[in-house]
């Protein structure tokens, strides 16, 4: 029973150690970039006029008086019990900064992902039987658009154009919404074009990839023999082709978590959500380390969970990694 | 293979063209805000420059910098990829678990903290793009030198007593151009968009022009005019819609 157990959860539990290791060195490497810029929290804190001693004092509050290796000794030791320090410019920790943006940095990614996902599906099936390559062209085509651009349009059609949506921001200023379903109303609306913007490249690709695969798939034999047995065609394209065409799908896309929030990090910016991508950005410009190394763990800790959880998934999903 | 051929074509003279005609001069300040005329074919932006002259001037930076980034990918890529399938299976595991930690980070990321906080620097942004973006080269081609190593042809360079360096240099290599030819155009067209991102942002070189910049710009200019967002925006899509062409489409294979 015992090693049954180990033998279908023993390679799930060496790849999770395996992400905590490759958050470590992503961290570790964050750091060192960190510690090596030009400028710093003395500079950045102290300005130009300073009193005698302030920037040995500030240097010794933040534990920078110290060589690089002692520090980065002492920083993953608070790491690995999950401090993630404190930021050296809001004098709050790291974690509350981060608990207060991601929310809405994983509502964008999530539900751009699982629109792109849903779509990009469908539009990738209903395409495969047909002949014609204009729809292959057509996807090829949105998918070299970058997301901002797109971002833009959506705002000059749906914002600047019709005035049917906000556009920008994550709040009304004049009427802030006072909470339950309103605040919800609005946060919903103020996240439709940033979702769109961010799902369309991503839909785009999960449609290509779904359609060549579902393509593939019906020139086998066993499509040829569901039909046989009296299987319509689009029968056969949704409920035997797609199933076999879709575990690759779920590999390739959770390997674009990494993209996808990059991605997130632009739409941010473009849209001026007050999401983890635009903390990063403007930390590292502030100097301040301790948020862009958290930001980085964290945005880390994402992709590669995403990667487990489609391990997972295709474990579960395909028989075939089942009882190997 | 033609339309790969006639889109490689195509951007190598932009870049020509872009070289060439790159300089956008003084700074006409009378001529400023003009709709395209025969004298502007795409008009004048606000400081009154050519926007052609902009376009070309901004796409040399651009191309230069995703070129730079793909030389990089494609040797560190070959290198592991080769030294993966045909060295011994711990370093190949090495190897791969090294690849999937770095295509795991996430690339935009790096290079908007690098950017951050050691300036926007061309060479900066080509050095994170080609440390993040080799494993995807590696992959292609550790697959390919597999798939190769079991035909007949290197069994007998093997028999023969070829090193392993011989077996790379004389037998692979010759047979990895095609895969390689498709990841660099990957890796290229990937770049262009990152570099065009990064400028959007905000956080690229100052010094050099970009695509990028002049989207951003020009959007938040469109009620003086047109042709200051869309051109650019053109630009863009046409030069990543050419490359994915070029690389023979690597998504929709």
């Amino acid at each position: 029973m015992m090693r049954r157990a180990w033998r279908l959860a023993g390679p799930l539990v060496l790849r999770a150690g395996f992400g905590v290791l490759a958050v470590l060195v992503a961290a570790s490497l964050a750091f060192v970039l960190a510690w090596n810029a030009p400028g710093g929290p003395v500079v950045a804190l102290a300005g130009d006029s300073v009193a005698p001693g302030q920037v040995e004092e500030i240097a010794a509050r933040h534990g920078i008086d110290r060589p690089w290796h002692q520090a980065w000794l002492a920083w993953m030791g608070r790491l690995l019990r999950g401090d993630l320090g404190m930021s050296w410019r809001e004098q709050q920790p790291v974690a509350a900064l981060i608990r207060e943006r991601l929310p809405l940095t994983l509502a964008l990614s999530v539900s751009a992902a699982a629109l792109a996902a849903l779509v990009g599906i469908v539009c990738g099936t209903v395409v495969a039987a047909r002949a014609a390559r204009w729809p292959v062209a057509l996807f090829a085509a949105l998918h070299a658009v970058p997301g901002y651009v797109v971002a833009q349009g959506l705002v000059l059609v749906f914002a600047l154009g019709l005035s049917v949506l906000p556009v920008q921001g994550i709040a009304d200023a004049r009427d802030p919404a006072a909470g339950g379903v309103a605040l919800l109303l609005e946060r919903t609306r103020h996240l439709v074009l940033p979702v769109m913007a961010l799902a369309l490249h991503q839909l785009c690709f999960v449609a290509l990839l779904v359609r060549a695969g579902v393509a593939g798939q019906l020139a086998l034999p066993y499509v040829t023999a569901a039909m046989a047995r009296g299987r319509s065609r689009r029968g056969a394209r949704w409920r035997h082709a797609l199933p076999n065409a879709l575990l690759p799908v779920a590999n390739l896309t959770a390997m674009r978590v990494g993209a996808l929030l990059g991605g997130a990090l632009v739409i941010e910016v473009a849209f001026a959500l007050p999401g983890l991508g635009r903390l990063a950005v403007t930390a590292a410009l502030a100097r301040d380390h301790p948020v862009v190394i958290g930001a980085v763990v964290v945005a880390c800790a994402i992709a590669w969970m995403a990667n487990l959880a489609a391990d997972l998934a295709a474990g579960l999903a395909d028989p075939r990694l089942r009882a190997r | 293979m033609t339309a790969r051929g006639a889109a490689a074509a195509v951007l190598v003279a932009f870049y020509g063209a872009c070289l060439v005609f790159g300089p956008a001069g003084a700074l006409p300040g009378h001529a400023a805000l003009q709709p395209p005329s025969i004298a502007h074919p795409l008009g004048t932006d606000d400081l009154g420059r050519d926007m052609l002259a902009a376009i070309l001037q901004a796409g040399r930076g651009s191309l230069l910098v995703a070129a730079v980034a793909t030389v990089l990918a494609l040797l560190l890529g070959l290198a592991a990829g080769l030294a993966a399938g045909i060295g011994p299976p711990l370093l190949d595991q090495a190897l791969m678990r090294l690849a999937e930690i770095v295509s795991s980070l996430p690339a935009l990321l790096a290079a908007v903290l690098v950017a951050a906080l050691f300036g926007g620097s061309g060479w900066h942004l080509a050095l994170v793009l080609g440390f993040t973006r080799w494993p995807m080269v590696a992959r292609i081609l550790r697959a390919e030198t597999q798939a190769l190593l079991a035909r007949e042809f290197l069994r007998a360079a093997w028999a023969l007593g070829a090193t392993p360096w011989q077996v790379a240099r004389r037998h692979l290599l010759p047979c990895l151009a095609a895969p390689l030819l498709a990841g660099a155009g990957i890796v290229f067209g990937g770049a262009v968009l990152a570099e065009a991102a990064l400028a959007f942002v905000g956080l690229g070189d100052p010094e050099a022009g970009s695509w990028g910049r002049m989207i951003a710009q020009g959007f938040a200019m469109l009620g003086l005019g047109w042709w200051l967002w869309l051109w650019p925006v053109a630009t863009l899509v046409v030069v990543s819609g050419l490359v994915a062409v070029a690389a023979g489409d690597g998504s929709a294979a």
